[in-house]
């Protein structure tokens, strides 16, 4: 029997906006297994720190790697296609990934905001993360002494 | 203007992206905020950095290492440590994340070195090990090294160098080319080199260039290249014995330092050991 496969979820946003899943695509969100594992399924499944636009695209990656007719390289294809999307976005997956703990989608996002962090001045990732520079002038001496080595 | 959400990016999602980039990088980005500094101190970070087998490399230490954190133990790990019984050393390069090995004279084959005639054992200068050997005389200069390629970082050139000093007694090293070799797999690599004596005041500095001739087996692929003898910021001299890629499967990496075309007699030469360090 495979009735589990066909179970399905309703997955409802910030926005009360309802999305139906495989039961078997969605587990891949440990918050969500862990639910389903100690029974604690409500119908629909609040999250609340999800909005409608970034949970579409969380459930599209999911269904993607759900798919066991896809080979490895067809799903890294997808990623890189995946990520091809403004920074800000990719901030805002990063936090549902990780409030969703769906480990593959946080691995392939970081990796895409490090690789292109890794090209910036430090001006640049203040300006991108939209972050203030919070040191003083000796506290900010002090961070470089601390790791002299990659200030040469 | 960016979402408010984004203000609240906690610091460990913060460094599950700095996991992604380098040690290097990483250390620049501790100035951009404070809560970045925070994020790059985190152990994610450098657990992620350090080799998957840090606990194994600790376990063979000579002398046990205390850390505070695991970027600790990562600094602690970039300079080089003396593990199974002394005979190596280990570190990590911290530019580039990659393993490097220094195997003792003890740990080569070295041709007649039982012989006390030929060589002797004691310790030297300015060595990390506790003993090296020093070439007494032999006509048969013969120094060998392994090392399995999956103690190394998989997907990485490698340059193997043997380490080196020529005594102000150092006679015949120089009279005919040392051949030099590396051989992993399919693939080998073959060079010459003549080792002259750079510190000596009543000869000019000389640079010493290595041709580098690849013998075609299957699967060697390089273009010959000129290299030269280094003198090493700890006052060693390097010779470089060839370089080699690293694809991380099981296999033995074989190099080889000889001159036994001449039958004149050698002497002079103190070997510390050879080292394994990714190349640029």
């Amino acid at each position: 029997m495979s009735s589990s496969e066909e179970r399905k979820l309703i997955l409802k946003s910030s926005d009360n906006e309802e999305f139906v899943v495989k039961e078997s695509s969605a587990v891949q969100c440990l918050t969500i297994k862990n639910l389903v594992e100690d029974r604690c399924v409500s119908d629909p499944i609040p999250l609340a720190n999800v909005d409608s636009k970034i949970l579409a695209l969380v459930i599209e990656f999911m269904e993607k790697h759900a798919e066991t007719t896809l080979s490895n390289s067809e799903k890294k294809e997808f990623d890189v296609e995946f990520v091809k999307k403004p920074f800000d976005d990719l901030l805002e997956l990063i936090l549902a990934a990780n409030y969703l703990d769906f480990r593959e989608l946080m691995d392939v996002l970081c990796n895409t905001c490090a690789k292109q962090m890794e090209n910036w001045s430090v001006e640049e990732v203040r300006e991108k993360f939209n972050i203030q520079n919070d040191y003083t002038v000796e506290e900010e001496k002090a961070a470089r002494a601390e790791n002299p080595w990659a200030f040469e | 203007m960016a979402a408010t959400s984004i203000h609240d990016l906690p610091e460990d999602c913060l460094a599950h992206v700095i996991a992604f980039t380098s040690p290097h990088n990483a250390c620049e980005s501790s100035i951009v905020s404070t809560m970045f500094r925070n994020s790059v101190e985190s152990d994610l970070v450098w657990d992620k950095f350090l080799p998957y087998d840090y606990r194994d490399i600790i376990s063979k230490l000579v002398s046990p290492i205390e850390f505070s954190s695991k970027k600790d133990l990562f600094f602690k790990l970039s300079t080089p440590l003396l593990i199974d019984g002394g005979n190596k050393t280990f570190a990590i390069d911290k530019f580039t994340n990659k393993k490097c090995y220094m195997l003792s004279a003890r740990e080569l084959s070295i041709s007649w070195a039982s012989n006390h005639l030929c060589w002797s054992w004691k310790p030297l200068l300015h060595s990390r090990f506790y003993e090296g050997a020093e070439l007494v005389m032999v006509s048969w200069l013969e120094i060998q090294g392994k090392i399995n390629s999956q103690m190394l970082s998989k997907n990485t050139t490698y340059g193997a160098y043997l380490i080196v000093k020529l005594a102000r007694r150092a006679f015949g090293l120089d009279l005919l080319p040392s051949e030099v070799s590396i051989e992993i797999g399919d693939y080998k690599s073959i060079g010459t080199t003549y080792l002259r004596d750079h510190a000596s005041k009543k000869q000019k500095l000389e640079h010493d260039y290595m041709q580098h001739k690849i013998d075609g087996s299957r699967s060697g692929v390089c273009e010959a290249e000129e290299h030269v003898v280094h003198i090493r910021e700890d006052g060693w001299l390097e010779v470089e014995l060839g370089e080699f890629y690293c694809d991380g499967k099981d296999k033995e990496v074989k190099m080889s330092f000889k001159e036994v075309e001449g039958e004149h007699l050698k002497g002079g030469l103190l070997v510390e050991g050879i080292e394994l360090r990714p190349k640029d």
